[in-house]
């Protein structure tokens, strides 16, 4: 019997040739759609194989930058929580030496514990377990390829002295910050044993080196300690509030860096940062001991008239029990003997003097004294300042506030042996110390000279690192009473030792890596091609089998039957088209990968993206080609089938074959009806114009990416017109004209404008394909041009440079220079912007996972005054510089950022206006709001914000990390730049200064998008050829089909050459026709990247690539031609 | 013509090409017609007199722009697409001038497409069509691809095709036009002995004076107008 599925496969069968093309064109758009999801696999799985790689089974994290607690910590956590914690200690340091250096080395003090958080625990283990000797490392393979090492080869280790004081905080005390120390190599550990450990998402492996927990302690100058607790994949289930509730439980004093210690009258509590912050401030005071603050600090001078004491300890005393008195008992005196021996209403203007300050400036009661002391500005300015005091009295020898022990144990000071020794990173005059002034340290030590109110003392000395010294308790109930009243007043989170889910935010970020997406848009124009062609080669197979059509519908079949029948063959190929699409796809994809890989691996950023795919992707990959496949083949079928059966069977094929483009179609009882896009054609190509011309006029004149915006949208819309004029003109084309003489070129344009659906196939996608190519090509730019200018992504800067160790001083200040052995004369002539870095995501264009907690530099706005170009700005700028608005005020306290365009666009997803939430140094949390983007500048990676809200948010994080050097504009002599770099480089390396072309460094972020653009480029011409595949599919099947006409012509007496030349300019003319519209859009929609400067307008190449396709679509037109008319064409006369 | 119900009957039918810019032709001019069941009637006429317009609008394959063309009683000028499309499968056989067999199926696949619009007893269509292709003289070509057939094979295998919904009319456009003589004369005695043999009614559109001869009622297309030849 017959049956719908019997003649489906046997017009399979039958019509094979014509099919194998329309599967070869739609398997081409399945393998183009599945490759460009197979790519976004692969990133999405290589991505998260980094990201596993990089935190192995690591779940949980606390992580304390700036701050150090016990290891034994993790111990005690352990056992109360009934989870497996891991300490760590990771510290910043730099690795070998010479041109094999590596700056930005991590180097993590870890227990064999932290070996059972590799994914492999058990292996892993057993290879790493084994205890390192004293002078063995084992460095990850990053670092070892890095520095060329093998195990048993010796490396020298760089390691941060980590101080819980930061070395920018007064009286901080030198610059020892690192350490260097040789290290045998034991072993090289592989990614998959968590040798590329790291909390934070970066595009490269970081440089790793490992050594023991107690030795890297020791060696660090922090026995025992951590600032790193892990807890792996078990706590998976395990709640972060019972776990900070475990924290709070087993936590001591130490590991919020504070103690307790017995002094004259009673207990103290003081800090390991020596300036006690907000939170221990609040819980001493909430302790209910009637505290007595303190606050001791050096002042440079206490002057009477001409008589001077230099280099004295001052110290501000008094109680601190106001805030909070209601909610204490009753006594609220200050109970410490300290407190009671002040006068009780010692006023904010009065002082009291040790007897020896009296005696030697001859000072009584009643004399007013002037303390000149140093306090430190923005940017570490160090200022000095004075202030009046009148002499209240001059204190007994034996009170109790000339106590040496008010004196904190300022690094550079406390354990100094004479004032000569003192170091603390201040410009002391050391020739100013007498011999008396020796005596003095040598009997009193750091007892005050001085005594002032508390409330002066902090007007005088605080600062962002605290405003007391320490807090004195009376302390009847003992030690151990106060002890745990003060750590339960105490929260950890409030110091920021809170764990974070480290691991599920990581792999999100893999997740919405959308490379699929961007490769589809890659893609689209390919995909394009491949549809129009796949429709194309079905339309002309349908139109060839039109009899059949009309045979079926005159037998009885309906409309909806046979263009179901028809249908059902297009499904049959789709299906077919979709299976090859998929073996296809994943051949695509592998030389897509291989791109990244070689040609194109700017586009990643030297990421490794290696070959993943999931079973869900090629199920959506089969299902969305072999939908698009036959939603293509539907359309042309729908279109073919809407014949009448007679106009069927009378063998019309086209749609403008036997009637003008005036004359109709027969309505249902005959009447003729306007042909489709008569009218609407011309309509909508004055409404695009109109479009066009307003959007151009609306925001032409506007600045950023709305010019660029309106210039392409206006391109778009003069394409559409120019398709739809096109359509309107090859209708016209074939009407009827008064009579003239038949000229070739009429008869030409006749032929062309014959079946005008495939005459505009063949224009819409060469002008399709040509406005892509010139449109995109010109959006490629090259970075280093006008680098030198201000305005440019440099910033005008020539160097950018980045430490592993913060820096504490400002080299461009007086004598700020001179701990890296520098003089003021080396950096003459050059100007040199420094920034402070927080760590966080790297969220540059060379990541592939979104950033969602960028790193964050902090500068003063005025320092980069002019520099590098806004995109935008959230609210207009103020007149002075948009740098301005990092300064602005929000209204909800949100700090205002700006960032690059790529960060805030493609690493972090965001846009103007749009908050990130960060985790604030003392608990709670912050909002950073985008205010500005920068085109394309090289500070892409980093949000930059304010010097002053980056100190405020992150008050204890030590010194400037980012440098950027260029030659100064100011008056005089000109540095010699490279020399100037070549200098800090060597001066700073102990800091681990890493110091690159700014250019190189514009250059490698620009590589992302000119590559990705390049990707575009192939992936366009490659739609392109196969657009010009179109056209000569096109010319071989009209001159198939015209072959018996031709013939006729023949017969007439006209030769073989005027007919090639016929067919030949026929198609010329399309071929001409789209890619000029194409060009025409193209150049209007770049017209402003053209005109930028930077711009890269491919003055060359994009005509070079247009008379490229035009030879080729000529070529393959002239082959056709050849072909259809191979043979005897009279022949088909006598066929006929 | 007899005084029974007419099977087809065609009301001041009027059909015009061109129209807007174009200069309007008028092919069929208030053409009137009735033919009853089993009768056979020929039309002649010279080429693009509009004798195929005719047939097409007699086999709703065509629409006319005026009058009414009823079959079996039914206006069907005035039905939709689909029951057009259900008239042609149950009532209207039509064989053409090329044969228009489906060149990717066989004889017997050929021959059977119409059934796909009509659900009926499979064993009895396996009957018919046997018969009839026994009848037609191509029972050792049923197998066969139509271009292994030669023309007049063809063109009955299409005349089998037009009848295995045992339809009431049958048209044939030119049926003889692209047989030699010999074919030409078997094609006729098989149109003329099935529609004895069948009951149906015959319409065919020619050039032929020897087929047009073999039928009762023959009219002349003339000028849009169907007149008596002659």
């Amino acid at each position: 019997m017959m049956s719908p599925w019997r003649l489906i496969l046997r017009s399979l069968a039958y019509y094979w040739r014509t099919h194998a093309g329309v599967l070869l064109g739609s398997a081409v758009a399945a393998a183009v759609l599945t490759g460009a999801l197979l790519v976004g696999d692969a990133v999405r799985g290589s991505l998260r194989e980094m990201a596993l790689a990089r935190l192995g089974r690591t779940h949980l994290a606390l992580s304390a930058p700036g701050r150090l607690f016990r290891a034994g910590l993790a111990g005690d956590l352990t056992r109360r929580a009934r989870v497996e914690v891991v300490p760590v200690l990771a510290l910043h340091a730099t690795a070998g030496e010479g041109p094999t250096r590596a700056n930005d080395v991590q180097v993590l003090g870890v227990t064999g514990e932290f070996w059972g958080l590799a994914a492999d625990a058990e292996r892993t283990g057993r290879e790493f377990r084994a205890p390192l000797q004293g002078d063995e490392v084992l460095l990850n393979d990053a670092l070892a390829d890095r520095l060329n090492a093998r195990p048993g080869d010796e490396v020298l280790l760089r390691i941060e002295q980590p101080s819980l004081l930061p070395r920018d905080a007064p009286l901080s005390g030198g610059q020892r910050a690192s350490i260097g120390r040789r290290f045998r190599v034991r072993g090289i550990v592989r990614p998959d044993d968590l040798g590329r450990f790291d909390l934070r998402a970066t595009p490269i492996a970081r440089y790793n080196a490992f050594l023991p927990l107690a030795s890297l302690g020791d060696l660090a100058g922090q026995p025992g300690k951590a600032n790193l607790l892990l807890i792996g994949a078990d706590a998976a289930g395990l709640k972060l509030d019972a776990l900070d509730d475990a924290l709070k439980t087993v936590w001591n004093l130490e590991d919020a860096g504070l103690k307790l210690r017995n002094v004259p009258g009673g207990i103290e509590l003081d800090s390991q940062r020596v300036f006690l912050e907000g939170p221990d401030q609040r819980a001493a005071r909430q302790a209910g001991e009637n505290p007595t603050g303190l606050l001791t600090y050096l002042v440079n001078s206490i002057r009477k008239g001409d008589k001077a004491t230099p280099y004295s300890m001052a110290a501000a005393v008094g109680s601190l029990g106001d805030a909070v008195a209601a909610t204490r008992p009753a006594d609220t005196r200050p109970a410490a003997s300290l407190a009671a021996a002040l006068p009780a209403n010692l006023r904010d203007d009065e002082i009291l003097i040790h007897p020896w300050l009296a005696e030697d400036l001859d000072a009584k009661a009643g004399d007013t004294l002037t303390l000149t002391y140093f306090v430190l500005g923005e940017g570490r300015q160090i200022k000095e300042q004075s202030r009046e005091f009148r002499v209240r009295s001059v204190l007994d020898q034996a009170s109790p506030l000339l106590d040496p022990t008010l004196m904190p144990e300022f690094p550079g000071i406390a354990a100094a042996e004479s004032c000569r020794d003192w170091n603390v990173d201040l410009p002391i005059e050391y020739s100013r110390v007498r011999v008396k002034d020796e005596q003095y340290w040598s009997r009193y030590r750091g007892t005050p000279k001085a005594i002032v109110s508390l409330a002066a003392g902090r007007d005088m000395w605080a600062n962002r690192f605290g405003d007391l010294t320490a807090v004195r308790f009376a302390a009847p109930a003992g030690p151990a009473a106060l002890r745990e009243r003060i750590r339960s007043h105490l929260a950890p989170a409030e110091l920021g030792l809170a764990f974070q889910d480290v691991r599920t935010p990581a792999l999100a970020a893999t997740a919405q890596a959308d490379f699929a997406g961007l490769f589809l848009g890659f893609s689209f124009f390919l995909i394009a091609a491949a549809l129009i062609l796949t429709g194309l080669l079905f339309a002309l197979g349908v139109q060839q089998r039109s009899t059949e059509m009309g045979t079926l519908l005159a037998v009885g079949l309906g409309r909806s039957r046979v263009r179901r029948l028809l249908l059902g063959e297009g499904a049959a190929l789709a299906l077919a088209a979709g299976v090859i699409g998929l073996a296809g796809g994943v051949l695509y994809t592998w030389a897509l990968l291989g791109g990244l890989g070689t040609i194109w691996s700017g586009a990643i950023g030297g990421n490794r993206v290696a070959f993943h795919v999931q079973g869900s992707t090629l199920g959506i990959a089969f299902g969305v080609s072999v939908a698009v496949a036959l939603a293509t083949v539907a359309l042309v079928v729908w279109r073919q089938a809407r014949k009448s059966p007679a106009r069927l069977l009378s063998g019309d094929v086209g749609e403008a074959l036997y009637e003008s483009p005036r004359s109709g179609k027969a309505s249902r009882h005959g009447g003729q009806v306007r042909r489709r896009g008569g009218r609407f054609a011309p309509a909508l190509a004055v409404l695009c114009l109109m479009a066009a011309g307003g959007l151009l006029g609306a925001l032409g004149a506007s600045a950023g990416p709305q010019r660029a915006g309106a210039f392409f949208g206006a391109g778009a819309l003069l394409l559409t017109a120019l398709i739809c004029l096109a359509w309107t003109v090859l209708g016209r084309l074939g009407g009827a004209k008064d009579p003239a003489p038949l000229r070739l070129g009429l008869l030409a344009l006749r032929n062309a404008s014959r079946r005008r659906g495939r005459s505009l196939a063949v224009i819409a996608l060469l002008a399709c394909g040509t406005f892509l190519v010139a449109a995109v090509g010109a959006n490629r730019h090259d970075p280093t041009a006008h680098a030198e200018l201000k305005s440019s992504g440099t910033g005008g800067f020539a160097y950018y440079g980045q430490t592993a160790f913060g820096v504490a001083h400002d080299l461009t200040a007086s004598g700020g220079q001179k701990p890296f052995g520098l003089t003021a004369a080396d950096l003459a002539g050059a100007e040199l912007v420094q920034m402070r870095l927080r760590e966080g995501d790297d969220a540059s264009c060379l990541t592939l996972s979104r950033a969602r907690r960028p790193r964050i530099q902090g500068v003063r706005p005025e320092a980069l005054a002019g520099r590098f170009s806004f995109a935008a700005t959230l609210d207009p700028p103020p007149a002075s510089d948009p740098w301005a608005l990092l300064n602005t005020v929000t209204s909800d306290g949100a700090v205002p950022a700006v960032a690059d365009e790529a960060t805030i666009v493609w690493a972090m997803g965001k846009k103007l206006g749009d908050t990130l939430e960060y985790a604030g140094a003392a608990g709670g949390t912050f909002r950073v709001r985008l205010v500005g983007s920068l085109k394309n500048s090289i500070l892409q990676g980093s949000l930059i914000v304010s010097e002053r809200n980056f100190l405020r948010l992150f008050p204890s994080q030590e010194g400037y990390r980012v440098f950027l050097l260029g030659a100064s504009e100011r008056d005089g002599p000109r540095a010699d730049v490279d020399k100037v770099a070549e200098r800090l480089a060597f001066a700073m390396s102990d800091a681990g200064l890493e110091i690159a072309s700014a250019r190189d460094r514009l250059a490698a972020f620009s590589a992302v998008e000119n590559t990705y653009l390049s990707i575009f480029l192939i992936l366009g011409a490659l739609g392109l050829l196969l657009g010009s595949a179109a056209l000569a599919l096109v010319v071989l099947r009209n001159v198939m089909e015209r072959r018996n006409e031709l013939a006729l012509l023949r017969a007439v007496g006209w030769r073989r050459a005027a007919i090639r030349r016929l067919i030949l300019r026929e198609h010329a003319g399309l071929l001409l026709a789209g890619l000029g519209g194409g060009a025409l859009a193209g150049v209007v929609a770049v017209l402003p990247a053209a005109l930028a400067a930077g711009g890269e307008f491919p003055w060359l190449s994009l005509p070079l690539t247009l008379l490229a396709v035009a030879a080729s679509g000529l070529l393959w037109t002239w082959l056709a031609v050849h072909l259809a008319l191979r043979g005897p064409l009279l022949d088909a006369l006598r066929t006929e | 013509m007899t005084a029974d119900k007419p099977l087809m009957e065609l009301s001041h039918v009027s059909r015009r090409y061109g129209g807007g810019e174009q200069p309007t032709l008028e092919v069929l001019r208030d053409v009137s017609l009735e033919l009853r069941s089993g009768e056979t009637l020929a039309v002649v006429g010279p080429s693009g007199c509009g004798k195929s317009t005719l047939l097409n609008i007699v086999g709703a394959l065509d629409r006319p722009d005026g009058g009414s063309v009823c079959l079996a009683g039914r206006d069907i000028a005035s039905l939709g697409e689909a029951e057009l499309a259900d008239v042609r499968a149950r009532r209207i056989g039509f064989v053409f001038q090329l044969h228009h067999l489906l060149p990717q199926c066989t004889i017997w696949e050929n021959v059977l497409v119409p059934t796909l619009a009509v659900r009926q007893d499979p064993t009895e269509l396996v009957d018919r069509a046997a018969r009839l292709l026994g009848r037609m003289g191509l029972s050792t070509r049923l197998h066969h691809r139509p271009a292994e057939l030669s023309g007049g094979e063809r063109q009955r295998a299409a005349v089998v095709r037009a009848l295995i919904n045992r339809p009431d009319l049958l048209l044939a456009d030119e049926p003889t036009g692209s047989l030699d003589r010999q074919s030409s004369q078997t094609l006729a005695d098989l149109l003329v002995e099935l529609n004895r043999e069948e009951g149906v009614a015959l319409v065919v559109v020619t050039h032929s004076p020897a087929l047009a001869a073999r039928m009762e009622h023959v009219l002349e297309l003339r000028d849009g107008e169907l007149v008596e030849p002659e």
